[in-house]
């Protein structure tokens, strides 16, 4: 039987997870300026509401286990991704030094933003996750269609964005990409189910 | 006196961020770095350190069981964990253990709170 997580069941993980990448995000203010999160409920399998126009992007991957399994990815534009590592690195290092250290970096943005929200998730709901190291690539947004189509039974996307704002001016946004399984979803109803009572 | 800190972490960049931001306040202290556990384990056996930051989630062991082992062995190391996997239950273990778990981003706030750990000693 597949099991659709209700809008509310779905309302209260956004929130939760927000809570989470929110802190990380608060974090990152003082490396790269002013951020701040918010979500966007995606709910349902349809990717093209993803709205992946960028051509590309850098995608963190990370699966976690538990109680809960699942696979998160963290998006930024390719445009965005250099932007942001030029941030944190400093203006002295050069376009070569920064595709050296891109893989790193981002992995590590990516990890804790990851992090951060499914800590959230397990505190909240009194289990425990534990996460595999990150896996960082450039893909076109058609590659990462296929990629999330391709993973087996997931049944709910829900998608945090990120806005890190630099000086004030320039919006950096992201997204952060939960893929809830069949599996996944069936837990977390009865958690939060739980955890309201 | 000059202090000696290894910083285990699988992230280049957070060795990076977390040596400089050591340095900046201590620049006389010498700076160690692991990528894993096992690596780290190695390295004491070889070179004891005053101090030692600890991720938990890298390739083989977990940080934690990483710290567990180093302290047993060398209980007068002060060591913190020092990850994004802020959940509470990695939160009580290194309660257990007798330190603290600081989050991150690798930031001067950050590794101010790791230094106050280790100074407050």
């Amino acid at each position: 039987m597949t099991e659709t997580l209700s809008q509310r069941h779905f309302e209260k993980l956004a929130k939760i997870i927000n809570r989470g990448t929110g802190r990380a995000v608060q974090g990152f203010q003082e490396i790269i300026g002013e951020s701040q999160p918010y979500w966007l409920e995606k709910n349902g399998i349809d990717v093209n509401t993803l709205q992946l126009n960028a051509g590309n992007y850098g995608v963190v991957e990370q699966e976690f286990t538990g109680l809960l399994n699942g696979k998160v990815l963290v998006l930024f534009t390719a445009e965005n991704v250099q932007c942001i590592l030029q941030k944190m690195l400093g203006d002295e290092m050069d376009a070569q030094g920064l595709n050296d250290i891109e893989s790193e970096a981002m992995g590590e943005l990516g990890n804790i933003m990851v992090n951060a929200g499914l800590s959230a998730i397990a505190d909240s709901l009194h289990v425990l996750l534990e996460s595999t190291v990150t896996c960082y690539k450039q893909y076109s947004n058609d590659t990462i269609v296929t990629l999330i189509q391709q993973e087996n039974n997931v049944e709910n996307i829900l998608v945090t964005h990120v806005n890190l704002m630099i000086s004030g001016n320039a919006l950096l946004g992201g997204k952060l990409i939960m893929l809830l399984n069949n599996e996944f979803n069936q837990e977390i109803a009865e958690k939060i189910e739980l955890s309201a009572t | 006196m000059s202090k000696k800190i290894l910083i285990v972490d699988d992230s280049k960049m957070s060795r990076i961020f977390i040596g400089q931001h050591v340095k900046a306040a201590h620049p006389d202290w010498v700076i160690q770095e692991a990528g894993t556990g096992e690596e780290a384990i190695a390295l004491i056996e070889n070179e004891l350190p005053d101090f030692c930051t600890m991720d938990i989630n890298m390739p083989g062991m977990l940080g934690t069981q990483a710290a567990k082992l180093i302290l047993e062995a060398h209980p007068d190391i002060r060591l913190v964990i020092f990850s994004a996997n802020v959940q509470e239950s990695y939160q009580n273990e290194a309660r257990e253990l007798g330190t603290i778990l600081v989050a991150k981003p690798v930031t001067q706030a950050s590794v101010g709170l790791a230094l106050e750990y280790f100074l407050g000693a």
